[in-house]
């Protein structure tokens, strides 16, 4: 199957006093249609600024490069601003973490839905208010003509998410970008905002680019996932392989040092340290300072990507294995 | 012994009933976990503990002293005893002061501080002595909590109140700072009123935990036990939509207001007439496991939630 997201090689750097802030460095991942795909890693790792990257949100003097940066097999970079307007919120679009910044105050939300179907899709008023409301009420708002009237003030935090879904989905996108979609919300309305997302995918068959810190959201909904630390992906897997068998010892560290309900209570697992700066990058491994099983070589060489993990460990693995038979 | 008595705890902002009649007690070296989502009244009921907002009602006894009557010097006095670390490590920190006039402050105020103190109490919650000298700014997100922490130990208070203390922090991170409270609770038998919004949390450090929704206390009982076997159908709703959760219960509905019965009415499931007629008062399941509910969920429904 042809990807319908290809992001090969991509790097973003920010000017910084004379020098860059690379904030993301070589991140290569693909997204097949109608498949959920994670980003998830903490504050800093670069998922977001990724995401940035892949809607054209990203202006110079930032630099955007990449080996291939494919939409529907369409080269993004060095799009006109034109040809990106077509593009975003249309088969391209995205769903934001703060629904109350990502909605226009001053407008009522009938006319902030029907905006894209009039500008994208062409409908006149009249038709384009009509299919406002079936997508209202097709992401669970009760009284549709009531919140089409309404202003975003007047709705709660889930309500106003399952606007900003509407508004995102309602020109049946090829795919959608949603960065920490229910990380405002209590977690009984994230779960009914994930059993949406995943149904609506059924019914519209968009692929979901999901963006996330949260390993349990990812468990819930995403089919495959990149764990993203310090700028670049360490581990790639689907999303039973991740959480039966991490193999980063990253994405090991971080499974174990969340709390769960179903896991005796005892000390926390944590990982020692923090995160390097991007002020001050490491030579080899970003993740060797913290790493309990450290080799000679990562403090010196990048880890290569070895079956979708980038840890020196695996190549290890394997040449013990090839000298063993 | 307890030290910490709420009784029939009310606060409004305005006409609105932010707490409404929520009654617990923490006895000292006890960890008491309070859960909610937002506008469940659990921070109002944290500040109001420690005066930080007049209640409108009701009665909190620290030591046998009802604190809502202190005044002037017995208020200072009581402040001492009674710490709190903020969710937002960024904002709780005067950016203008060093981390030794940040944390030494509340001690200065007793003149009681020598450099070996500071070093050591920075060592106890995981920082060097050489930060003494630096500012918020160059310090980490867990630094910056590590440094609110020992702030709030300072002047060796009895009870700490920490209000979403590691909500804000990388999950990485949030281990780490888990790990320290606990240990500092355990080594320093610390009294801990820990809120969140996060059970997992709560239960890695508390050994009760209170469940409060719209205002009021809707189950309190043995951390592990409300966990595993919530009894309150808001409760097991809690539970079930905490992600990676393996349970399911009914969907519930959409929230609306109710006016004299029991707040989760509109949402629950299993309500019935007298749900919404009279406010279900707290009753002991078992043992010091209560809910105010007229229909708990019963061992059988439990097993397949």
């Amino acid at each position: 199957m042809e990807p319908v997201l290809l992001v090969d090689n991509l790097s973003v750097a920010f000017p910084y006093r004379k020098t860059w802030l690379e904030a993301v460095r070589g991140v290569s991942f693909q997204l097949l249609p109608g498949e959920t795909m994670a980003l998830v890693g903490e504050s800093g790792s670069g998922k977001s600024v990724t995401s940035s990257a892949v809607m054209g949100l990203i202006d110079p003097p930032a630099r955007v490069q990449a080996d291939r940066l494919l939409f529907e097999g369409k080269p993004l970079l060095r799009q006109s601003e034109t040809e990106w307007r077509k593009l975003r919120g249309h088969k391209l679009s995205m769903i934001f973490q703060d629904p109350l910044t990502a909605l226009n105050p001053v407008l009522k939300i009938g006319e902030q839905v029907m905006e894209p179907l009039q500008i994208h899709e062409g409908k006149d008023p009249t038709s384009a208010r009509l299919e406002a409301l079936a997508w209202l009420s097709r992401v669970g708002l009760n009284q549709p003509d009531r919140v089409f009237d309404s202003y975003p003030h007047q709705l709660s935090g889930g309500m106003r998410q399952r606007v900003v879904i509407a508004m995102a989905l309602c020109c049946r996108p090829s795919v959608v970008i949603a960065d920490e979609p229910t990380t405002a919300l209590d977690v009984t309305v994230q779960a009914q905002i994930l059993r949406l997302l995943r149904s609506l995918q059924d019914e519209v068959g968009m692929a979901v680019l999901l963006i996330t810190h949260d390993l349990g959201v990812v468990e819930e909904v995403a089919h495959r996932v990149a764990v993203c630390y310090n700028g670049q992906v360490v581990e790639t897997a689907t999303c039973e392989e991740l959480f039966s068998n991490p193999r980063h010892p990253y994405t090991r560290g971080l499974l174990d040092s969340i709390p769960r309900l179903d896991r005796p209570i005892g000390k926390l697992p944590s990982i020692p340290g923090t995160p390097p700066s991007l002020h001050e990058p490491l030579p080899g491994c970003p993740f060797q300072p913290r790493c309990g099983q450290r080799l000679d070589r990562c403090a010196s060489q990048p880890a290569p990507m070895l079956e979708g993990v980038r840890c020196w460990l695996i190549e290890k693995e394997a040449a013990l294995e090839s000298a063993g038979g | 012994m307890n030290l910490l008595e709420v009784k029939d705890l009310s606060v409004s902002y305005g006409k609105f009933r932010a707490v409404d009649q929520v009654s617990f007690t923490l006895a000292g070296g006890q960890t008491l976990g309070l859960v909610g989502e937002s506008g469940s009244g659990k921070s109002t009921t944290a500040r109001a503990i420690l005066r930080l907002v007049e209640p409108a009602g009701g009665q909190i006894l620290f030591g046998g002293q009802d604190v809502i009557q202190l005044r002037g010097a017995d208020l200072q006095k009581f402040r001492r005893r009674a710490q709190m670390v903020f969710q937002d490590p960024y904002s709780s920190l005067n950016p203008r002061r060093t981390v030794a006039q940040t944390v030494l402050e509340p001690r200065q105020v007793n003149a009681l501080a020598t450099q070996g103190w500071l070093d050591r109490l920075l060592q106890r919650v995981g920082l060097l002595a050489e930060h003494a000298n630096r500012f918020p700014h160059q310090f980490s997100g867990g630094q910056r909590q590590r440094i609110a922490i020992a702030r709030a130990l300072a002047s060796e208070p009895d009870l700490v109140v920490a209000d979403e203390a590691v909500s804000a922090l990388d999950v990485s991170i949030q281990a780490q700072v888990l790990n320290l409270l606990a240990d500092l609770q355990r080594d320093l038998n610390l009294t801990i009123l820990f809120i969140s919004h996060d059970l997992a949390v709560i239960r890695q450090i508390c050994s009760r935990v209170a469940v409060m929704y719209l205002g009021q206390m809707v189950e309190l009982g043995p951390a592990e036990e409300v966990c595993q076997r919530p009894r309150h159908p808001y409760t097991a709703n809690l539970v079930s939509s905490i992600p990676g959760s393996s349970r399911t219960v009914p969907l519930i509905r959409a929230e609306q207001k109710t006016s004299g019965g029991c707040v989760f009415a509109p949402r629950c499931w299993k309500a019935q007439s007298v749900c919404w007629q009279q406010r279900p008062p707290m009753q002991e399941l078992e043992s010091s496991h209560e809910v105010a509910c007229y229909y708990p969920l019963t061992v059988e429904e439990v097993v397949t939630v």
